[in-house]
């Protein structure tokens, strides 16, 4: 009996210390793995999305068919004023084709290079502005390793990920509130990672009917160009105080936009050539002898005015003092 | 008693508010009387299907709006002098306490923004989808209520 | 921190907000659904839901326990419903409103049933918002408040007889609004959450 008892203590001992060092992965790291994992894993799977806006629910659920090459498909299945709706994502264009509308949107790939950096330079953000922790889980029978969000020196989770650990895929996710209200989630069924879907289906065809095209062309700025301009846009103290960074700038029609974020929470700094008229009921408030027009709306506040000649724009959920410092500071 | 009558209690039956006598004699009849029975069954039925009825669930800022509301309110009304400054200083505990532990937002307007606007702030929504929504216009289309999307 | 409800409604009645909005924490899901419900549409739902909250508020006063705080809170929201409905007499129904549900908690249908599911769920909330406004809100108060027919014809302020013709009639009414959903037997078992 002594025999057989000392090497199986031995073979629990080893297989224990084992099974310790091999989920010896930090959140970061399981994270960082998982959002690297987007566009390199083929799979087919059922999506469901649920986002809240003004105490409404809003779902899709969708057929999504994803190549390992950095293409996505996704067939609209409900509700039913999306069914029939396609998107597809090629690796260098996007196409969303709503047949009720015989309308097609072209726009960039989300796996251009542009695109990539700006979702790598968003998790760095995370890892700075954020703490990590993870714990093992379960989800439709695989094995998942959990990942939280949350503010440094707070318990409250703001986005949790469950990512698999077979495949580093994220199977499901959630974004919550500061107040701990569920805001959006999204999660897979019927996922699988076995059968590699067509090419044939990632090509966009045109429809047979009568369609307009309208482009979303993205003509991004690097940091470097805009330094020959402008450096003090980007870098606004009052915003980076609070951990945000300038991650990409673009022209829009009107003028250029810069996206700060924190990681997390996203706000949209606009340098335009005229200001947008503005609905009859805005706020108008005045500081520090600027004029400005606020508005809230379902958390989301604007602000827009004008300085010498100079007209800002600015969208985010943000509070208004630190907006007060911004103006300001582009005295 | 007869199918016509029956069925006319069927509702109440079903409910349990019949006076026994009548309980009695519906519960009789129906042993025997398919159609009512069916019927009874329909009944059932619906009572069922309600268990799948949808249910909403509260926004975000629910409640930080109703203070809100309150606070105008309460602004509006006459009150002895004592009375004010209780509910002042509540207020303004709430909000000291919303300050420290929330931000409290001040009132919605009800934007109904220019096309100019709008497509400023699609640009917004585009970022505020980051972590979740990827790849899902459909999904930013249905949550869309500030006008026409361009998506 | 479970306080009591009737010493939360006492300190709201000297006026501490704090205290109510520990209520309204409490009844936001119950008071928005039976707006919901009641009204038949989605839009509107939250604001006359909140109008309730604002409305019981500066009324606590007039509480004084002889029913329980939700009986009290229903009334006040029906009565805001029913002065909506009159205000919007003939409103076109919207049906491509987006659509309300729970927390679909459901990781183990496959699409087709998940779709299933989920237009069975549409279908059932528009039927029931077909239904005539006295028809319906008797058939809420029946079905989801579980009030007794002396209950309803209390909160309406209708004979009890007028309670029961009205159900009887709101049930044979969604009878007919739903007998295209295949067979009603195949629907409950797809649709029990």
């Amino acid at each position: 009996m002594k025999k057989f008892l000392i090497p199986l203590s031995l073979l629990i001992l080893l297989s224990t210390v084992f099974s310790i060092f091999a989920n010896e992965r930090s959140p970061i790291e399981i994270l960082s793995n998982a959002w690297d994992a987007e566009g390199k894993i083929s799979f087919v799977a059922t999506e469901t999305s649920g986002m809240y806006m003004k105490g409404r629910l809003n779902l899709t659920v969708s057929k999504v068919f994803a190549l390992a090459t950095g293409k996505f498909r996704r067939e609209y299945l409900f509700p039913s004023f999306l069914a029939g709706d396609l998107l597809i994502d090629d690796g260098r264009n996007s196409y969303y084709y709503q047949p009720t509308k015989n309308l097609v949107t072209v726009g960039p790939s989300l796996y251009d290079p542009p695109h990539r950096d700006i979702h790598s330079k968003l998790l760095e953000l995370i890892v700075k502005n954020y703490d990590i922790t993870s714990q093992p889980d379960k989800f439709l029978g695989r094995d998942v390793t959990k990942v939280y969000i949350s503010p440094k020196n707070s318990r409250n989770v703001l986005l949790v990920f469950w990512v698999d650990n077979q495949t580093n895929l994220i199977l499901k996710r959630e974004r919550y509130s500061p107040d701990g209200k569920l805001q959006e989630y999204s999660f897979y069924t019927d996922i699988d990672f076995n059968s590699v879907p067509n090419e044939r289906l990632f090509i966009w065809i045109k429809p047979r009917k009568d369609f307009r095209i309208v482009e979303r062309r993205e003509r991004f700025i690097s940091l470097e160009e805009n330094r020959k301009r402008d450096t003090i846009l980007v870098n606004l103290s009052p915003l980076q105080e609070r951990g945000y960074e300038c991650i990409s700038i673009k022209e829009v029609p009107g003028g250029i936009a810069y996206h700060f974020s924190d990681g997390i929470n996203n706000i949209m700094f606009f340098d335009l050539y005229d200001l947008p008229p503005m609905p009859p009921s805005v706020r108008k408030i005045t500081t520090d002898g600027i004029r400005y027009s606020y508005w809230q709306f379902d958390g989301m506040s604007g602000f827009a005015w004008t300085y010498n000649r100079k007209n800002f724009l600015i969208i985010g959920v943000i509070e208004r003092d630190i907006i007060e410092k911004i103006i300001k500071r582009l005295k | 008693m007869r199918c016509n009558e029956v069925k006319r209690l069927l509702s109440a039956y079903f409910d349990g508010e019949l006076p026994i006598d009548k309980s009695i004699k519906v519960k009789e009849h129906l042993k025997s009387c398919r159609s009512c029975a069916i019927e009874l069954e329909n009944i059932e039925k619906i009572h069922r299907l309600m268990g799948a009825f949808p249910i909403l669930e509260v926004g975000p800022y629910f409640e930080s709006q109703i203070i809100d509301r309150i606070e105008k309110e309460s602004k509006r009304r006459k009150f002895s002098f004592g009375l004010k400054l209780a509910i002042g200083f509540a207020i303004c505990g709430l909000m000291l306490f919303l300050m420290i532990f929330r931000d409290l937002p001040s009132e919605d307007i009800n934007l109904k923004p220019t096309p100019v606007l709008n497509t400023y702030i699609q640009e917004y929504m585009e970022t505020y989808s980051g972590h979740i929504g990827r790849n899902n216009p459909g999904l930013i289309v249905s949550v869309s209520s500030l006008g026409e999307s361009s998506r | 921190m479970e306080e009591k409800e009737e010493l939360l409604v006492e300190r709201a009645k000297k006026g501490d907000v704090l205290a109510f909005s520990e209520l309204v924490k409490r009844y936001e899901r119950y008071v928005l659904n039976l707006v919901y419900r009641t009204l038949g549409r989605a839009e509107d739902a939250e604001d006359i839901a909140q109008e309730t909250f604002v409305k019981a508020f500066l009324n606590i006063k007039k509480f004084k326990g002889e029913s329980k705080f939700s009986t009290w809170l229903s009334k006040i929201a029906i009565n805001l419903c029913m002065d909506k409905v009159r205000e919007k007499s003939n409103r076109e129904e919207n049906l491509e409103e987006g659509v309300w549900l729970t927390i679909p908690q459901s990781s183990y249908y496959s699409p087709e049933e998940t779709v299933e599911r989920l237009e069975i769920q549409e279908k059932i909330k528009n039927a029931v918002s077909r239904l005539p406004e006295d028809l319906r809100m008797v058939f809420i108060l029946r079905e989801f408040e579980d009030l007794s027919y002396q209950e309803i014809s209390e909160m309406l302020n209708i004979p009890i007889g007028t309670v029961e013709s009205r159900l009887h009639r709101a049930r044979m009414k969604l009878k007919s609004l739903l007998k295209d959903l295949k067979t009603i037997e195949e629907v409950t078992e797809k649709s029990e959450v």
